[in-house]
């Protein structure tokens, strides 16, 4: 049973007119009165049912009603309120807007995945060959089944079998899932995998949906860090952070939410459910730079520049060949109406900029102006393949007490375009530190960077040959961490198709007075961080 | 398998879930409904309902199990979707949410039934009150406008429509007395 006044409480919830007092009067009586709950659902259904009705009854104007007459003594109201639903069609036009919903959802997820969503049980039918997840970093990591990934690979869907160490793969999705060999692990999507047997780490987000299988379970995660141990007689789960709901694949009605510091064990075939245990420290929750890599990070750094040079002005003289990877000496490049190679692209090669516990070397590039160089690298950038870009370039700009003005674009183009309007990769740091990138579309989100200061400008370019390509910035702090590359990329562009092979690279700058120095370009986050050691590049 | 075998199986599998989520759309709403504080929120969390259990639909064993089974599913997505939503002063709380949606779990076939009543008494209104909700409802202006259309404030037209409602809900209820179902 509930009081008028409490049935008020919950009509005014239903009408989205509640203040927080009376929000938290509505928690309190739908926690103790269960009459309470029920009539909630039961408002909520003639609410939902109205809504319905009026929708699939072509309600036609408010014209025939403009007559109706109100009693005079009722109370205002005290809140917003809420706006009625849009109209729908008659009952059977109805029908085909679900179904049309439906589609049109479905058609989405197609222009993203760029083929039928199939169920997860048959990943490989019907489908091209998609690479959904890539090769973010290794430990010692031995293959199995003649696999040899390496890091910057791009992952198909199909199985990974590790035979000892570790490897950390970063789903296109958004997820982190660290392998602990002898791992036999499935790749269904960019938001889904199967762990048939060995050990799993995952970490998520909080807005990213991901599916992880088990022979016995489905587990759904909320901003989660978890581990999964999958033998043969059964499976345990350890939760780090956040939770994670597990539904017995047997019996979807069967549902345990495991929270941070919980632990639990699932024997198979056992009906008395799962037990407690304690939180293992025995899995692999990261993998950092500093580990030994399989293979040479000479291999993954495809060019760099450290502005070693003596001479302040040599920038586009044509004579600045210094860095690795490049087929070419720097060159200006006019930005002003004369037309003329731009004066203000130079050098101070007495000091290079620091950036955390990254030390630069010889010098660093200073924009005073509108100034553009660029350069060919040996390498293009193949948005054609499946591949994985890093870019990063360290800046610094004293911009005093006023917002900071200055901006700096990294741009890949192609050296000899044969269109008019050829595609081109902008990216960059604009006024008031706003992110920019120009593949086709164009994306802005502001950046958590240093508002003046030093700040390391990092972008990421996932190429896909069968669906579109994105990119991905951020601009991190010297306080920020560079293990491994940033969990959340403040930018993360539009999806968009761009088959192009860029080969040239081009710093755009305009400030009063700002500094770029130590460019890397590579395909693993390892290898545009490290410093030491540039002799083993080809 | 052929292909052509496999993209038979692909479509009919198709048809059969569309079939199946298109019969069930309204109890599963009403059920979002009671979890989520307005039709928008339904609206949005009713799409990624729909994606998820497109994706999962070779887990459903039984197709009897399905309005339950794609309730369960729903439940993941509006807890998810209030994460997002933290902040919204309409948020009930997590252990009022597990009890709604734990209790609503089990009303499924109760909020259909209430459904099929609430149409007959709809149909039951005087005439005038009956076409002042429908228009209403199916309005596409704020209810400010609408108010305003009719020459009345907002606080009188809430006022009819929170009346209508809940001599509707008094009406659902009695019939399915009546009717030994409730």
């Amino acid at each position: 049973m509930i009081t008028q006044a409490e049935l008020e409480l919950l009509e005014q919830y239903i009408d989205g007119v509640l203040d927080e007092n009376d929000v938290e009067r509505l928690r309190d009586v739908l926690r103790d009165n269960s009459g309470a709950r029920a009539k909630l659902r039961s408002l909520a259904t003639v609410e939902f049912g109205m809504q319905d009705l009026a929708a699939s009854r072509d309600a036609g104007s408010l014209d025939v009603v403009s007559e109706l007459a109100v009693a005079s003594d009722i109370e205002p109201r005290r809140r917003q309120v809420v706006q009625p639903t849009r109209s729908w069609a008659t009952t059977l036009r109805y029908g085909f807007v679900v179904a049309g919903t439906f589609v049109a959802t479905i058609l989405a997820m197609i222009g993203v995945q760029g083929t039928w969503p199939t169920p997860s049980s048959s990943p490989d039918s019907r489908v091209e060959v998609a690479r959904v997840a890539t090769v973010s970093s290794l430990d010692n990591c031995r293959w199995g089944n003649g696999q040899a990934f390496r890091e910057g690979d791009r992952l198909p869907v199909g199985s990974l079998v590790i035979e000892s160490g570790a490897a950390e793969i970063w789903f296109d999705g958004g997820a982190r899932l660290i392998l602990q060999g002898k791992t036999e692990c499935r790749v269904e999507s960019a938001g889904s995998a199967m762990l048939l047997t060995g050990k799993v780490v995952f970490h998520g987000a909080s807005d990213d949906t991901f599916d992880l299988r088990t022979p016995d379970s489905i587990l759904v995660d909320l901003g989660t860090e978890y581990a999964v141990s999958v033998t043969g007689e059964g499976e345990e789960i350890h939760v780090f952070e956040g939770e994670v709901w597990r539904t017995a694949r047997e019996d979807q009605q069967e549902v345990d939410f495991i929270s941070a510091g919980d632990a639990r064990r699932y024997r198979r075939g056992d009906a008395r459910g799962s037990e407690q245990v304690a939180l293992s420290e025995s899995f692999v929750r990261g993998i950092s730079h500093k580990s030994d890599s399989s293979a040479p990070r000479g291999d993954q750094l495809i060019a760099s520049e450290s502005f070693a040079y003596d001479d302040a002005a040599i920038l586009t003289s044509g004579k600045a060949q210094g860095g690795l990877g490049w087929a070419g000496p720097w060159q200006g490049e006019s930005r002003s109406l004369s037309k003329e190679p731009a004066a203000d692209a130079s050098l101070n090669p007495s000091e290079s900029l620091q950036f955390g516990k990254l030390s630069g070397t010889g010098g660093c590039m200073t924009v005073s102006g509108n100034i553009a160089v660029h350069r060919t690298l040996r390498e293009p950038l193949r948005l054609d393949l499946d591949a994985v870009y890093y870019f990063r370039v360290i800046f610094h700009e004293d911009a005093g007490a006023n917002e900071p003005s200055g901006t700096v674009f990294i741009n890949f183009r192609q050296s000899e375009a044969v269109d008019r309007n050829p595609a081109r990769l902008v990216s960059g740091l604009k006024p008031s530190r706003m992110l920019f990138a120009r593949l086709q579309g164009t994306s802005r989100a502001r950046s958590t960077g240093p508002v003046n200061g030093t700040g390391m400008f990092v972008g990421k370019i996932v190429a896909r040959m069968h669906q579109p390509d994105q990119v991905f910035l951020t601009v991190l702090k010297p306080t920020d961490p560079l293990d491994a590359e940033p969990e959340r990329w403040t930018l993360s562009g539009d999806p968009t198709d761009c088959p192009e092979a860029f080969d040239l690279l081009a710093i755009h700058g305009i400030s009063r007075n700002l500094r770029i120095d130590e460019l890397r370009l590579g395909r693993t986050w390892r290898s545009i961080i490290k410093d030491d050691d540039l002799s083993d590049i080809r | 398998m052929p292909d052509e075998q496999a993209e038979n199986l692909e479509n009919a599998d198709h048809d059969l879930f569309v079939r199946l989520i298109m019969r069930h759309d309204r109890a599963v709403r009403a059920y979002l409904r009671s979890l989520l504080p307005t039709a928008a929120d339904v609206d949005e969390v009713m799409q990624e309902v729909s994606v998820v259990a497109w994706r999962k639909f070779d887990q459903l064993g039984d197709q009897q199990d399905f309005p339950r089974w794609v309730c369960v599913i729903a439940r993941y997505e509006v807890l998810m979707y209030r994460r997002k939503k933290a902040r919204d002063r309409l948020v009930l709380g997590e252990e009022i949410e597990h009890l709604m949606a734990d209790e609503g779990l089990q009303e499924l076939s109760l909020r259909q039934q209430q459904l099929d009543a609430l149409e007959r008494c709809l149909d039951k209104l005087p005439n005038e009150r009956k076409q002042l909700v429908l228009k209403t409802y199916a309005a596409e202006q704020p209810m400010k406008t609408i108010a305003g259309q009719l020459g009345k404030t907002p606080a009188a037209l809430y006022q009819i429509l929170s009346r209508v409602r809940r001599d509707l809900l008094a009406c659902v209820e009695q019939t399915l007395a009546a009717e030994g179902t409730s």
